[in-house]
């Protein structure tokens, strides 16, 4: 039982890493219609920034925010690419996020070096027990964040205008036109709020796994499968997909093997994708 | 016949040789129409004639190939959708473009997404046209009718406090009996000085309730005059009134 409930809790924090990848994918999706491949690229490019600067002897806080700051930079960068590319087919457009997933990579490769890089935590390296099972600090640490982040979101999307804007916007795009509602800015702000989520998600993570230039590859598959099973109408459902995909994954490579970890997480996928297409939560928000 | 001339020197709304296309489709081919403020102009026309299409270049969301598009005194063509709304314009376009997953009050609010303070006046006086709407708040929008989401259309349109409301085929897919209420509210809100285009299939009923009508074919605007008169012509009444 203890041995269960163990699987459980680091299944739990994992998930909670995927679900805000998978937040990014969902908010892109629903304003372009887009996968952003590059929404893994963001993770690792947030971790990278804030572990080579800390290294570099900056303050902890500091490097954060650069790195944070860094990650939401490109993410306006990406935008201001789509928005160029408008006449572009959907397909175009993510053929497009792949590329610059790439140029991310490279440049990061290129000027921040191939080696694994680490980031001290922010909130030490203790545990503590949760009814027998070992609860890493960092690990509770994640999903308070992801709490966080997804009440704020929550918050913006269903109280405020401009997040009822954005919503409104990627139900009907002429309806939020006419009403004077900037599709060019409830883009941005699509964009800047997914690669911001993909920055945090990345100063959490890097201290448990450790980052290189290819993290991001990982990480955004695993965004994106989260994204996939929790269902793209919605950007919550994502933390539900994590949730289902990290535990799956926990679960299997506890009882069965390691090994078979990810073949059980793609089995999952393959499974929602067959048999319920519009992910686990169909209703929008 | 009489021209409407005299009346549109306020250069209310005064739209001179306006083109537009689709990549080489030639959708409207240097169309001028008039209207003065407070009035009623009702713009018919059979399938894919141009109507929608002029009705989005009025409101910007179709940018036009060419000629001037005067609204209250200045040419508004380089305008932003947004810089007209501000202007007071409000567009209910075909076919409605509700957001369709967000509740009833969160669409008529997002009508007013660009007024400094949305009041809950506003909102009361919307909801005196449509009393139905008022209890249906917290309803998404795809719930509804078909009448009641043509009335909410209207609504949302009508919180930006507009001068000029451009109406695309608002009867469409509507009963009879809905067809006469939504006029009925067309007609109440060109009582309180809302300034209305509109475009219809309805011919006989448009006639009816306009101050002054176009005919538009296949991009050109081929016959004008009073509702009456147009209700007269030979070939209107073949074409469109079905006599
Ligand atoms: N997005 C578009 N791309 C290409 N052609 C278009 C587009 N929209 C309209 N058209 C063409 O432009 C012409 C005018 O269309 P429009 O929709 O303005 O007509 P309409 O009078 O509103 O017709 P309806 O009564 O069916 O609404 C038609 O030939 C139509 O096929
Ligand atoms: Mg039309």
């Amino acid at each position: 039982m203890v041995e269960f409930l163990q699987y459980i809790v680091s299944g739990i924090s994992l998930g909670a890493v995927y679900g805000l990848v998978g937040i990014g994918f969902t908010m892109i999706y629903n304003s372009t219609k887009i996968i952003n491949f590059a929404q893994g690229e963001f993770v690792m490019l947030s971790g990278m920034i804030a572990a080579v600067l800390v290294e570099a002897g900056m303050g902890l806080l500091l490097a954060i925010f650069f790195a944070v700051g860094g990650s939401t930079l490109m993410g306006w960068v990406l935008k201001i690419c789509v928005s160029h590319s408008k006449k572009a087919s959907t397909l175009s457009l993510i053929i497009l996020t792949l590329g610059f997933s790439l140029t991310l990579r490279g440049l990061v490769e290129v000027f921040l070096g191939k080696e694994i890089h680490r980031l001290p935590s922010l909130v030490g390296e203790g545990t503590f027990s949760f009814l027998g099972a070992i609860v890493t600090i960092q690990g509770f640490f994640v999903v308070v964040v992801l709490i966080l982040v997804a009440t704020l979101l929550y918050f913006f999307f269903t109280r405020m205008k401009e997040g009822k804007a954005m919503l409104g916007a990627s139900e009907n795009a002429d309806g939020a036109q006419v009403v004077g509602i900037s599709l060019s800015k409830t883009l941005l702000l699509n964009f800047l709020l997914a690669t911001l989520s993909a920055g945090i998600a990345g100063i959490i993570l890097t201290p448990i796994t450790a980052v290189h230039f290819e993290s991001g590859i990982f990480l955004g598959l695993k965004g994106f499968c989260a994204a996939i099973i929790g269902g793209l109408a919605n950007p919550f459902a994502a933390i539900l997909g994590g949730m289902a995909l990290a535990l799956t994954e926990s679960l299997v490579a506890g009882y069965i093997s390691s090994e078979y970890k990810d073949v059980f997480a793609f089995l999952l996928l393959l499974l929602i994708l067959v048999f319920r297409p519009e992910g686990l939560l169909k209703r929008r928000l | 016949m009489k021209k409407n001339t005299d009346e549109t020197l306020d250069h209310f709304l005064k739209i001179d040789n306006l083109s537009a296309s689709y990549g080489k489709i030639k959708a409207l081919h240097k169309v001028s129409l008039n209207l003065s403020r407070g009035k009623m102009v009702a713009l018919i026309g059979a399938n894919g004639a141009g109507k929608s299409t002029f009705l989005r270049c009025l409101s910007g969301l179709k940018k036009a190939d060419g000629g001037t598009l005067y609204f209250q005194g200045k040419n508004i063509i380089g305008y932003s959708v947004a810089e007209r709304v501000k202007g007071g314009m409000a567009h209910v376009l075909e076919g409605r473009a509700l957001f369709s997953n967000l509740c009833v009050k969160d669409n008529i609010q997002l009508g007013a997404y660009l007024q400094k303070k949305p009041g809950k006046e506003d909102m009361q006086k919307v909801f005196q046209h449509f009393p139905a709407l008022a209890e249906k708040l917290d309803a998404s929008a795809a719930s509804l009718s078909g009448g009641q989401q043509q009335m909410l259309a209207i609504a949302r349109a009508l919180m930006s406090q507009p001068l000029l409301l451009l109406l695309d085929e608002p009867s469409m897919g509507l009963s009879p009996i809905l067809v006469k209420e939504v006029f009925q509210i067309i007609h109440e809100l060109k009582g309180q000085g809302v300034s209305i285009l509109l475009v219809e299939q309805n011919a006989s009923l448009a006639l009816q309730y306009c101050d002054y009508a176009y005919v538009i074919e296949n991009g050109s605007i081929v016959l004008e005059g009073s509702g009456e008169f147009l209700a007269e012509n030979e070939a209107v009444k073949k074409a469109y009134l079905g006599i």
